[in-house]
């Protein structure tokens, strides 16, 4: 199936009726989304997602998709307007956007971040489908080995990417491991870890824990610390840059792009990694380096072209390979499981309209944020202003009752409790919920690779050892792991600033 | 604060299946909307009734999730 006639199979779904509205559902959603701090992306995703089992896949993936690449859109807007970003991926924004909104370009500031979004978003797709075949073409040679070594390989490396404590990282990814053997055995048949209670005998589902850890923890901690929100008033006028801006900001646009979309690709790299990477690029590529910070618009243009196409670079590994390198698309790889579609390398062969619509849908995607953002800015800053003590119990409601949904049981709601309740100590505690919710997705196709393998081999490990995949993969995920435990290259670790769900 | 939203989620859970959807999601809403305490209570009583009630019809019909009833089968 060469470029062009996937395209044309994805136009044809992408552009019902049917899909298109749930595109711009997804959208709007995720620009709300994205414009209220304290619920980001993957809060959404995961509260939507029980709300998609009714859908056709296509239809279900195409909203999901929207609401993460639209929230990063509304991000902006509030880092902009008001200082506060709606998203992690849009804290950079703030240090040139704001500043710019203070000495009255607040429109231009807006207007350059969605068009920068925007060419990022449609280049991003573009290299997004460049990229997707042939690696898809050269993962048809994975076997199970291959598969496990590297989603083992994915997992250590957002442990050691991730924000403090390796050890803590590796550890929740454990526990991910762990929470997902939780009920009856795929090749033996036996129950595990069910404790005697029937509700555990299908194991836990995917929806109240991500809510848990991602939604209800997040209001808790926000209701801790009272968040006090300052809307700038004063009218946005002039909504487009001028010709001067417009200058500047191209080659920031094309280095954002390029930067994010590779950024993606790797695990841990997200919207947070790419924005401050291109700014940091922009700044020291600039001739006025001393002046970022007091409104520079290539300080605005080129993190929100790098926050844009990294969206696009995540969905190469996921689509292909079956790998999530990002918590939102393990989301987004939950969501298609549930939809009895299987991520990976045979993905590309089985299902060509889910992808190929997918990816066009992204397309019309930006179109419409495009659409949305320019002239919808006024109500986006009304909804700011909405009291978060109202705001809170809305999204408890909606946790609660998606994830009793899922199975009409209450016991789900237990579930969704209990794991807000952890996700609140985690934070405390410093321990990030990404890599257990990662491994949680991962665990059991980690466990069939595992065993698939093993039967090939005849139960023989050393068999891992002399595919080169293998080796390759495994062997870089060990001396990741050993060098937390010898000093002197733990000092050397790199250390990038991975998207956290929780972020503000 | 938190403490006592985590237990209103909790009083929900166990109260659902008796008091049923629309009664005991009133009951939570208005308690949760009161707890900040920056509200009165007309808007209180006010936010929780609209609250509930596009929450039935969202979920009840535009979404058709089946709702519980509960005992007295509301």
């Amino acid at each position: 199936m060469d470029l062009f006639s996937g395209l044309l199979l994805g136009f044809k779904i992408s552009l019902t009726l049917v899909n298109i509205l749930h595109c711009f559902t997804g959208v709007l959603i995720g620009t709300l989304v994205g414009v209220l701090p304290g619920i980001g992306a993957i809060g959404a995703m995961s509260l939507l997602l029980p709300l998609t089992f009714g859908m056709e896949a296509s239809s279900a993936l195409i909203m999901l998709a929207g609401i993460y690449y639209g929230a990063q859109y509304g991000g902006s807007t509030t880092s902009i307007l008001v200082n506060i970003p709606g998203e992690g991926g849009s804290v950079i924004t703030c240090l040139d956007g704001y500043q710019m909104a203070l000495k009255g370009r607040a429109g231009a500031a807006l207007g350059i971040s969605a068009i920068a979004s925007f060419v990022a978003g449609t280049l991003g797709v573009l290299l997004l489908m460049l990229f997707s075949l042939p690696i898809a073409k050269f993962a048809l040679k994975f076997g199970p080995p291959e598969i496990f070594s590297l989603m083992f390989l994915g997992l250590t490396l957002l442990s050691y990417l991730a924000r403090g404590s390796m050890l803590k990282a590796l550890s929740m990814g454990l526990v991910g491991i762990l929470l997902s053997s939780i009920g009856i055995d795929i090749i033996t048949g036996f129950p595990r870890f069910t404790m005697g209670m029937v509700n555990l005998i299908d194991g836990i589902d995917l929806v109240p824990i991500a809510m848990g850890l991602f939604g209800i923890s997040e209001v808790i901690v926000n209701l801790e610390e009272e968040v006090r929100r300052e809307v700038f008033d004063t009218k946005v006028k002039g909504l487009l840059p001028d010709r001067e801006e417009r200058r500047r900001s191209r080659w920031p646009i094309l280095r954002g792009t390029i930067l994010g979309f590779f950024l993606g690709i790797m695990p841990g790299g997200g919207a947070v990694t790419s924005s401050i990477i291109s700014y940091t690029t922009e700044k020291k590529l600039s001739r006025y380096p001393e002046k970022f910070g007091t409104g520079m618009i290539e300080g605005v243009a080129g993190p929100e072209a790098a926050n844009n196409s990294c969206t696009a670079g995540a969905f190469v590994p996921m689509l292909t390979m079956g790998i999530p390198t990002h918590v939102s698309m393990a989301l987004l790889m939950g969501a298609m499981m549930i939809h009895n579609v299987v991520p990976g390398p045979l993905f590309l062969k089985e299902h060509p309209d889910i992808f190929w619509g997918v990816i066009t849908s992204m397309y019309i995607g930006n179109i419409l944020l495009l659409i949305l953002n320019l002239p919808l800015i006024g109500i986006w800053v009304k909804v700011l202003k909405v009291p978060y003590s109202i705001l809170f119990p809305l999204i408890l409601l909606f946790c609660v009752i998606g994830a009793y949904s899922l199975q009409n049981s209450v016991f789900d709601i237990f579930v969704l409790i209990f794991f807000g309740l952890v996700g609140y100590f985690m934070k405390k505690l410093n321990y990030g919920p990404a890599p257990l919710i990662l491994a949680f997705i991962l665990g059991p196709k980690l466990e069939q690779a595992l065993r698939q393998s093993l039967l090939i081999f005849q139960g023989n490990f050393a068999g891992f050892f002399v595919r080169p995949i293998c080796i390759v993969s495994l062997g870089f995920a060990l001396i990741l792991i050993i060098s937390n435990f010898v000093p002197v290259l733990r000092r050397g670790r790199l250390r990038l600033p991975v998207e956290e769900p929780e972020d503000p | 604060m938190a403490i006592s939203v985590l237990l209103s989620l909790l009083a929900y859970a166990l109260l659902l299946d008796i008091l049923g959807f629309l009664l005991d999601t009133l009951l939570i809403f208005g308690f949760l909307f009161a707890s900040s305490g920056k509200h009165s209570w007309k808007v209180v009583l006010g936010a929780s009734l609209i609250t509930t009630a596009s929450a039935f019809l969202l979920f009840g019909y535009v979404l058709k999730i089946p709702l519980p009833g509960g005992l007295l089968h509301f």
